[in-house]
């Protein structure tokens, strides 16, 4: 069999490519062929550019990175490769063959002229740098090259804010670009990578399990002193703020594309309003799930214990987001830019009050006042299970002497 | 003289009776303190609150000079050193019972190879050794609670919180094993030992104190000979106990023999 030449490695498969045109250009001769208006076959062409444009560049990152856990990796880590080197599957970084298959989905917009020809560019390079930079951190320390990755994201939105247009989007996205080919430079330059897996002990990976209800039971799994993680997070206060600007960046950018600024709020106070429930529940769910108030309410009542500081501070939290909530709706204004301004600043106001406000999960599950309960639940569910495989999973010499 | 555990005007309460009433109480390092009283009566609460699956209404629980949920660093220095099983501990119906305890030993760090070969002792004394392969979901009542005190026992933690370890079904091979095993454990310096037995007889030999508690308070804190002796000399730990915690028992069964022997 012949080999491919290097640069053409990233071709997609042919049968797949003959697929592809094979469908393509029979909708489309159909259509020409038929000629009776109001029956065309268009629809199925836009999808199958666009739905293309997707596909080649999902697989031009997962087909192409050697992820550590991945056959592609594991394999690669056997060999002397090193940065430089030709990658053995092909490129991961674009190369001219890309060029020229984006660009031949482009010009088949031109066909029906439905679509413009930038949308299937622009499909691709979204989903191509978003791949690239999130999910080759997989089974790489998650603590590295981080600076990139926020660039990108901080430009991305860019791509339709203030206004949606090409240039716009062509700009931001090849800025997106380049930073995606430095840090996978950089991620390359690495290799071979402290993998997670390298990492971590045999033994950490059975301790983390052993915290789990399934390994150790109750109450050893939330009696169990903590145990260091390899891979700690330093600064976790700077990044969580980080986090909490870019998403509020991503949400304005994203209203600013979808609301008209002439329109009624009640779209930007539904988007208040379900960050804060879901701010509110997941809080709740994290701090109260396998605890529960030292005392019944009654109990509080008749013997005066109306609040427990150190239990009802789980309280204080939902009660300020409420708050907040009920502050932005009573001062939404109508209409204008202020309206989204001012949804960025009560979601982000109600992120920092869901990731900040005491107590931290670390600090109430080692010094709140509360009671560790079963996990009925999950312990059912558990005990389900295991009437299911109970008989599978007997030795056999129990099974023969019916034990 | 201040004691490993300090349990300082400890009240607590589920509902509107108060299950505990300013308790307070010093246990000495390497001491096998027996906790004793009816039903009902605190018992396991007190238990729960050292062992720090609850927290007190008011008071304060303090082992080896932390005070308990006062800080994340002091609670997680006291969860390193205690281990507490509960009298019904839900113990993972899909794994092995040699799996299970295994993991039990690794949250409490110990070296996986010493936790096998302990293990393997353990499970032999307590009859496990055939069904160590097998899920816990096969395990009967007693077999489980045999598996709880091999976890227990393994994670080698110098102070131990067992809530009736000698109930649940435990056949009396297990019994016998388990107090000698508690005995042997009760000599050394560094093993203190906490826990509920509402069985006198198998507390005489063991403990080196014994706490009587009723209506959730202490009425009797002391050696079991000088228990006895409060309670009116030479009488047996269960009379003893029958006399402190409710006088009027041992006059009710007198009265009831009395009415239906007419």
């Amino acid at each position: 069999m012949r080999k491919r030449p290097y640069f053409l490695k990233n071709f997609p498969p042919l049968w797949i490519s003959i697929l592809f045109l094979l469908i393509f250009w029979v909708s489309y001769f159909w259509d020409m062929g038929m000629n009776h208006p109001g029956k065309s076959y268009h629809g199925i062409r836009m999808v199958l550019i666009c739905g293309g444009a997707a596909f080649f560049a999902f697989r031009r990152v997962f087909g192409f990175f050697p992820y550590p856990a991945g056959a592609y990796g594991k394999w690669l880590a056997l060999t002397p490769w090193r940065y430089g080197m030709q990658m053995p599957k092909g490129p991961i970084q674009l190369n001219l063959t890309d060029v020229v298959i984006v660009g031949a989905l482009c010009l088949f917009t031109q066909l029906d002229k439905k679509l413009s020809p930038a949308v299937p560019l622009m499909i691709f390079l979204y989903i191509y740098i978003f791949t690239a930079v999130f999910s080759t951190v997989l089974g790489i320390d998650p603590t590295k090259y981080w600076r990139k990755r926020i660039l990108i994201l901080i430009i991305a939105p860019l791509a339709f804010y203030p206004e949606p247009s090409i240039q716009n989007a062509l700009l931001a996205l090849t800025a997106c670009y380049v930073l995606c080919y430095l840090y996978l430079r950089d991620v390359l330059k690495d290799y071979p990578w402290n993998t997670i897996s390298w990492l971590v002990k045999q033994d950490e990976v059975l301790t983390f399990q052993s915290m789990k209800l399934p390994m150790s039971g109750w109450p050893y799994c939330v009696l169990a002193s903590e145990k260091q993680n390899p891979f700690r997070i330093k600064n976790k206060a700077v990044n969580t703020i980080v986090f909490s600007v870019l998403l509020v960046w991503w949400l304005h950018a994203s209203l600013s594309l979808f609301c008209s600024f002439k329109a009624g709020s009640g779209l930007l106070v539904a988007v208040i309003m379900l960050f804060a429930i879901f701010t509110i529940v997941l809080r709740m769910v994290l701090l109260k799930t396998g605890t529960a108030s030292p005392i019944s309410f009654w109990g509080r009542i008749f013997n005066g214990y109306f609040i427990i500081p150190r239990h009802d501070q789980i309280f204080v939290a939902p009660l300020l987001i409420i708050a907040i909530l009920i502050l932005a709706v009573t001062s939404m204004p109508d209409s204008g830019r202020g309206t989204i301004f001012l949804t960025d600043l009560s979601v982000f106001a109600i992120l920092m009050i869901g990731m900040f406000c005491p107590p931290r999960i670390r600090q109430w599950f080692n010094t709140g006042a509360f009671r560790f309960v079963k996990n009925k639940t999950q312990e059912k569910q558990l005990g389900q299970i295991a009437n299911q495989k109970n008989v599978l999973n007997k030795p056999i010499k129990e099974i023969l002497l019916g034990k | 003289m201040r004691g490993i555990i300090s349990i300082r005007n400890v009240w607590h309460h589920y509902g509107i009776r108060p299950i505990l009433k300013n308790v307070s109480l010093e246990i000495e390092h390497g001491k096998l303190v027996v906790i004793m009283g009816p039903n009902g009566m605190g018992k396991s609460t007190l238990l729960g609150l050292i062992g720090g699956a609850m927290y007190p209404i008011r008071g304060e629980i303090e082992v080896d000079g932390k005070i308990r949920r006062s800080s994340i660093e002091a609670e997680q220095a006291i969860r390193k050193q205690m281990v507490y099983l509960p009298d019904t501990p839900f113990l993972p119906p899909l794994l092995t019972g040699q799996e299970f305890i295994l993991s039990v030993a690794r949250l409490y760090g110990v070296d996986s190879l010493d936790a096998m070969k302990h293990a393997e002792t353990l499970l032999e004394v307590f009859d496990l050794k055939e069904k160590a392969d097998s899920p816990i979901a096969s395990y009967s009542t007693g077999q489980q609670k045999k598996l709880g005190l091999c976890s227990a026992l393994l994670t080698e933690a110098p102070i131990l919180v067992l809530d009736e370890p000698f109930s649940g079904g435990l056949d009396s091979a297990a019994l016998l094993a388990m107090s000698k095993i508690l005995k042997m454990l009760a000599k050394r310096e560094d093993v203190t030992i906490v826990m509920a037995v509402p069985v006198p007889e198998l507390v005489e030999p063991l403990a080196d104190k014994v706490v009587i508690l009723a209506d959730g308070e202490i009425i009797a804190y002391d050696t079991p000979a000088a228990i006895k002796q409060q309670a009116g000399g030479s009488i047996s730990l269960a009379e003893a106990l029958e006399k402190l915690a409710h006088p009027d028992r041992i006059s009710n069964i007198g009265k009831y023999l009395e009415e239906r022997s007419l």
